[in-house]
């Protein structure tokens, strides 16, 4: 039920981002900085929590990409590779795009940003540390060994999701320095002033807020319970 | 009759000290044994805490786990000679603090070892909140010492 573009917050401004979309993005970067403190201090019950609080979010966010406010959703920004080349192509010119919403190239970033988090919860709920002692709530359902295994490439995951992580700050601070698109201010504020009005966000209704809100909720809450029904 | 068993018995004293000796100076094979020994207390604990994880634990198993704990845990303060530390060349996690601060290390083994028996009594019993909170109490003692005396990764 698509309600047409509004005007974004304040005046003269385009609507970007939602708020859903933003508070996700910022809850899920305070969260991945947590979970590294709080695995290198030891602190296993609060990396535990922590991680299922991003496991919510980012079923949340799966779910937002398909019943969510236009630029959320997947259907919008992932392209195929001609798509992806020709935007490409246009990357060295030095003015703020007019599109709202993931440019082809940064939709492969979030994509991908997405992806690793999810091998790094997914590997989480079933990794078993080498006493034994501390493991995911699904870890019942592995063995020793494949807990361990598990372990080991949630490690590993980590250290690609630091690497992604880095050259999605490096995007943005080219866009902002080299091209003079200042992408954070959208995803604090969820407007910009410049771009195609006609392309503005379409908010999602509320109903698909309280669906995906609640699904997201549920289903995290009985997979940190280990799914024991 | 006595005087054999005597001579039996210092015999086998011998022995033992001889294996000792041949062990203390075989560095490689007793942090081989205790490596050995850790790795069948983790595996045991998992099995523990996979038990926790249900509704309906396996009270047998947790029992059985926390005695192999225990008994591996007695077995394996006698796996720390002196010269059995990194300094042996050997790959070891044991810090070299082990044998400067031994009465401490003495000490939190046998408080490890004391909260694997008080797991193996509560799995006696039907009440799998006190399991659950004796099994933590475990792993925290087995933490307590790692902390202090075992390398990190
Ligand atoms: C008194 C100290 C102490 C206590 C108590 C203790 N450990 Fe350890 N543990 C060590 C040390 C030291 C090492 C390193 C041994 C080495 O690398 O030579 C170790 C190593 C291990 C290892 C790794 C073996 C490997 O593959 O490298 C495991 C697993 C382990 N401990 C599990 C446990 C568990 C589970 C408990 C509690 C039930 C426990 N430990 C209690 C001192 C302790
Ligand atoms: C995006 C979220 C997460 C991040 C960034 C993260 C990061 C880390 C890091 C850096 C370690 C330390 C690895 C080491 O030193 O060996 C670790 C260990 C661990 N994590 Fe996570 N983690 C996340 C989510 C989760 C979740 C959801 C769970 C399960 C509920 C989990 C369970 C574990 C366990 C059991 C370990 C110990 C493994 C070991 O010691 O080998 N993690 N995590
Ligand atoms: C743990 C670190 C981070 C992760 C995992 C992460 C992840 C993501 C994801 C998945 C998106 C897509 C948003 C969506 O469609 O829902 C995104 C967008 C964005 N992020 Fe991050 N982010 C991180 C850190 C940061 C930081 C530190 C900044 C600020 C400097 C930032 C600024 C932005 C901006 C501006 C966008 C919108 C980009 C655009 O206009 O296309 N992010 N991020």
């Amino acid at each position: 039920m698509p309600i047409p573009p509004k005007a974004g917050p304040g005046p003269g401004r385009i609507a970007v981002w939602d708020v859903p979309v933003r508070i996700v993005h910022w809850a899920i970067v305070g969260l991945i900085a947590f979970s590294w403190y709080s695995a290198e201090n030891h602190m296993m019950d609060w990396h535990r929590y922590s991680g299922f609080a991003i496991l919510g979010l980012l079923i949340f966010r799966i779910l937002w990409g398909f019943i969510g406010s236009s630029t959320a959703r997947f259907s919008a920004f992932v392209r195929g590779p001609a798509e992806i080349r020709r935007y490409a192509g246009t990357l060295r010119k030095r003015a703020p795009g007019a599109g709202v919403g993931h440019n082809p190239v940064g939709a492969l970033s979030v994509l991908a940003l997405l992806l690793v988090i999810m091998v790094q919860v997914g590997t989480g709920l079933f990794a078993v540390d080498v006493d034994g002692i501390e493991s995911g709530p699904l870890s019942e359902r592995v063995s020793f060994d494949q807990g361990r295994l598990l372990a080991e490439v949630h490690e590993i995951s980590f250290t690609v999701l630091q690497v992604l992580v880095v050259l999605h700050v490096f995007a943005i601070l080219f866009y902002l320095l080299y091209k003079r698109d200042n992408l954070v201010g959208p995803m604090i504020v969820g407007g910009r002033k410049t771009g195609d009005v006609a392309r503005g966000m379409t908010r999602a209704p509320r109903r698909n807020f309280v669906i995906a809100a609640t699904v997201a909720a549920v289903t995290g809450w009985f997979i940190s319970q280990g799914l024991h029904f | 009759m006595l005087r054999v068993i005597l001579i039996a018995g210092a015999g086998v004293a011998l022995l033992a000290s001889v294996g000792a000796s041949v062990q203390a100076a075989a560095p490689e094979t007793i942090i081989q044994a205790r490596k050995a020994k850790y790795r069948e207390i983790g595996k045991a604990f998992k099995s523990i805490n996979d038990e926790v994880k249900k509704s309906a634990p396996d009270r047998g198993l947790i029992g059985s786990s926390a005695s192999l704990i225990a008994g591996n845990l007695r077995q394996v303060g006698s796996l720390f000679p002196a010269g059995s530390g990194p300094s042996s060349g050997v790959r070891t996690k044991a810090l070299p603090t082990i044998w400067t601060k031994w009465p401490e290390f003495a000490r939190l083994n046998a408080a490890a070892t004391g909260e694997a028996g008080k797991l193996v009594l509560a799995s006696r019993g039907a009440d799998v909140a006190a399991i659950a909170a004796q099994a933590r109490s475990l792993g925290k003692a087995c933490q307590a010492c790692h902390q202090q005396f075992r390398d990190e990764d």
